[in-house]
């Protein structure tokens, strides 16, 4: 509804004073219209504090229908919208868009179009829907838009007209140019619309509940350590010195006492998911500190990890763990044991948001403090201070690994240990033991019996068996085809049985029928028996045999033998030590004793020689005799 | 866009009512979104949650003894065959059955809310939109449940049959106990039938907690449920 200005000083008796009415810098309009704007103000001024109009108008040399006029300017209008006000002082200013409340131009009465093209859009339907798809499909390039200019829009505007049966005698046909250049105007006016950038949708920030609880929340990430190490091989008698690539650190803290759970350092750049259920496994694991053997290292009085606490520590239930979006993350196997067998939460935030774990990312902060002291691997530029100098990169750095990860393990223990502000100056490691004693923190009872093994898996298996190429039953697995004599067995034969396999042995598998009977043990190729070796290492066997033909008689051993023709490359130095680990069975333990290579004497370029591998190398090795075969 | 006057129920489509979690744009979504996986014991499945609120809520509905199931992401359906549209939340209440849809204050746009309520009524169930805001509200109340839920699922192992019965021969002599009562505090893994039986009985609604506005503790109050 329109008001009047009376009515409206009626409905808002605060604008009654003047005082209350939007205030405009003078200094902002053009000189021009200075004097007439200051004389408006007056005239509104003095009616508003209770003048006649006539009086006014007198006092001021103006009519006083203007003044009437300027009071309706200034206070007229919709009771939904605010009114102009001060605004509607300045000389020239248009206040309303002004809707065309006359009828349209017409042949026989012809009137002035201003507001013409506006009403024809608000009345003829689904026209202006119309014109502003085809705008859209022109800005989106989409397969019907056109390259949109002035002249074919206005005579898309007109054919629309004519299908929706406007009058030829009325606007725009009775103008010269049919009213191209509202059509134009129109046009770049809804282009720049609709190109304006958008405000950006504001994601609603929620308020979490503060965590007291040890426990409650986990947060872990992977950071890779800007340090580079090196190791000392034991080969043919001579300590080799070798630099090895940058090293892949797993952190896990906890929110409620700050605490750094467990870490896990991985001999890659690229962690897998098997890494991380190492790490995950490390939290209910008893602590036990390393012997150390760098000069001027010792623990801190009581510095420990959280799991050499007691027995509640370790089987203790987590409720969350946060972790970024990262591959390894997502991976099914780490699904399956948080969600499954830990029964936490899983949470991958919000991508390129890491505050959402800012516990972990501030403990990576501290922990590179200390290990930014060493010449770093990154750097802004190649001439960076930081950065290692091109003449100490050809030789091997000064830390070793074994020293690296003593260093790390006594910087995190010792976190454990400081005390802390925010915690009234008591430790985290207090704090977690006061949690521990005296909330009522969930335990996870499936932990206590049997301690799950993050590694093992299962998987169904189709039983094969070619019998026109007299072949025993297999399965394929991983590549190859795995034999038994549980597979003996006609009742099986092209069925589906489960296997179960540990991730990081995968030399033989546990066989079991659908119905669940034992079926024995299914054994790899005799090529593949020599060492334990995890799924990751035969997907790269396979990946670097393919490449270099290298395969031989042994695939283990020549795989070895070519990450030792290449050691000097820190890349490969890092994966000969990690698969020397994995084969000696110490993959997940850094800190084990390294024993010299000579015990892998028969890792030798002859080892393509099948001949002389086969009499070299034994059917199975002693371990795994011992371990698998040692009960029979 | 299409007015609301021709909104019927056939606007709506689905393959099936089966309630399934759709999964096949969960790797997405959970790169995407804030999304959270969490094992329940009324679903069979472990449940992507595409919110935290979306959390609370199905920890909420594992607090009610009346609710049977649920289905976190039930069904694919298609709105005016062009736009997908995944529900929140299935679960079937003393045998009648509800979607849910969360949202900030419960504002959904009525163009597909209509046509929604329209099919699912059609289908014999009930569509409800729910502000995260109250689901928030209950944010102390649904992690107390979460708590009990993951206990639950860790101990899906342990037999405590004798000791449920022998808890409730106890209640029944006396109505209310604190948690601190129940549990030794001091040998929880020894005790932990104990402690184990009586979240079950929490569970089946036959003992009731009283933990609404603070965390679950020692001196959390549990009595039979009247």
């Amino acid at each position: 509804m329109d008001l009047t200005w009376k009515e409206r000083l009626k409905v808002q008796p605060e604008l009654m004073s003047f005082e209350s009415w939007p205030h405009i810098e003078i200094n902002l309009l053009p000189l021009s219209k200075r004097k007439q704007f200051l004389r408006n103000k007056r005239i509104i001024a003095t009616v508003i504090a209770g003048n006649s109009l006539k009086i006014v108008a007198d006092e001021f040399g103006v009519s006083s229908s203007f003044v009437s006029q300027m009071l309706t300017r200034c206070l007229g209008g919709d009771d939904l919208s605010p009114a102009s006000l001060t605004k509607a002082l300045i000389p020239g200013t248009r206040i309303n868009q002004g809707a065309r409340k006359e009828p349209l131009s017409d042949i026989s009465k012809p009137r002035g179009s201003r507001g013409s093209l506006a009403y024809i859009l608000e009345t003829v339907p689904n026209l202006k829907d119309q014109l502003d798809a085809i705008i859209v499909a022109g800005i989106k390039r989409a397969r019907n838009g056109q390259n949109l200019t002035a002249k074919f829009f206005h005579k898309e505007f007109l054919r629309l007209l004519r299908d929706a049966n406007w009058p030829q005698t009325s606007y725009p046909f009775d103008q010269q140019c049919l009213g191209y250049e509202s059509c134009r105007l129109y046009l770049n006016k809804r282009i720049a619309d609709i190109n304006m950038p958008k405000p950006r949708k504001i994601r609603e920030v929620l308020t979490r509940k503060t965590i007291r609880k040890p426990y409650q929340e986990i947060q872990i990430d992977a950071q890779i350590q800007d340090v580079n190490t090196h190791i000392n091989l034991e080969f043919n008698g001579h300590n080799i010195p070798l630099r090895i690539s940058r090293v892949t650190l797993f952190l896990a803290t906890d929110v409620a006492t700050g605490c750094r759970l467990a870490y896990q350092l991985c001999l890659t750049k690229d962690p897998t998911q098997m890494d991380l259920l190492a790490l995950l496994e490390k939290i209910h694991t008893p602590w036990e500190p390393l012997k150390l053997n760098t000069p001027g290292l010792t623990y801190e009085p009581e510095a420990c990890l959280p799991s050499a606490l007691g027995e509640l520590n370790q089987n203790v239930s987590i409720g969350m763990i946060r972790l970024d979006n990262a591959l390894c993350h997502m991976s099914h196997m780490v699904k399956d044991y948080v969600c499954n067998v830990m029964g936490a939460t899983l949470n991958f935030g919000l991508p390129a948001q890491p505050k959402g774990r800012n516990d972990v990312e501030y403990a990576f902060n501290l922990l590179n403090q200390f290990t930014h002291r060493f010449a770093s691997t990154t750097g802004s530029s190649s001439h960076d201070k930081l950065k290692e100098t091109k003449k100490n990169l050809k030789k091997p750095p000064v830390i070793s690994l074994d020293a690296f990860n003593e260093i790390l393990s006594v910087l995190i223990t010792h976190h454990n240990v400081i005390p802390q502000e925010r915690f009234g100056g008591l430790r985290p490691l207090d704090i977690m033991k006061i949690g521990m004693e005296q909330l009522f923190v969930p335990l996870s009872f499936s932990l206590i019996n049997k301690r799950a093994n993050p590694f093992l898996k299962q998987k169904k298996a189709n039983v094969k068996w070619l019998e026109h190429e007299n072949r025993r039953p297999h399965v394929n697995f991983e590549g190859l085809r795995y034999t038994g004599h549980g597979l003996n067995n006609s009742n099986i034969i092209r069925r589906e049985i489960i296997i179960e396999y540990d991730t990081r042995d995968i030399r033989y598998l546990k066989a079991y029928s659908s119905q669940g009977d034992e079926l024995g043990l299914l054994y790899a190729p005799k090529s593949w028996q020599s060492f334990p070796h995890s799924i990751a290492t035969r997907k790269r066997v396979r990946k670097e045999t393919r490449r270099y033909r290298i395969l031989g008689a042994d695939p283990l051993a020549g795989y070895f033998s070519f990450l030792m023709d290449n050691k000097e490359l820190p890349k490969y130095a890092t994966e000969l030590l990690r698969v020397y680990k994995e084969y000696t069975g110490t993959s997940y333990e850094l800190n084990a004793p390294l024993p010299p290579m000579e015990t892998l004497q028969y890792f030798n370029r002859d080892s393509n020689d099948k001949g002389l591998l086969s009499k070299r190398i034994p059917s199975w090795s002693s371990m795994f005799t011992e371990e698998v075969l040692g009960d029979d | 866009m299409y007015g609301l006057k021709n909104i019927k129920s056939t606007n709506v489509s689905s393959n099936s009512l089966l309630p399934i979690q759709q999964t096949s744009f969960a790797s997405k979504i959970l790169r995407s979104a804030d999304s959270y996986q969490q094992r329940f014991i009324k679903f069979s499945d472990i449940g992507i949650f595409h919110s935290y609120s979306e959390l609370l809520h199905a920890s909420i509905l594992e607090s009610d003894p009346e609710i049977s199931t649920f289905t976190p992401q039930p069904f694919s359906l298609l709105i005016k065959g062009r736009r997908r549209y995944v529900p929140d939340c299935y679960f079937v209440k003393s045998g009648k059955r509800y979607v849910v849809e969360l949202k900030p204050l419960g504002q959904f746009d009525e163009e597909l809310k209509i046509p929604l309520e329209l099919f699912f009524d059609y289908n014999d169930i009930k569509f409800q939109v729910i502000s995260n805001e109250s689901v928030l509200e209950r944010e102390v109340f649904a992690l107390n449940w979460l708590n009990i839920v993951r206990t639950l699922i860790n101990a899906k192992l342990e037999d405590t049959e004798a000791e449920e019965v022998r808890l409730w021969e106890k209640f029944l002599m006396e109505p209310q106990k604190t948690i601190g009562d129940i549990v030794s505090i001091g040998n929880r893994i020894d005790g932990r039938a104990r402690e184990i039986a009586m979240f079950r009985l929490v569970h089946r609604g036959k003992l009731k907690i009283d933990f609404d506005n603070r965390e679950i503790g020692l001196d959390t109050e549990v009595s039979l449920w009247t």
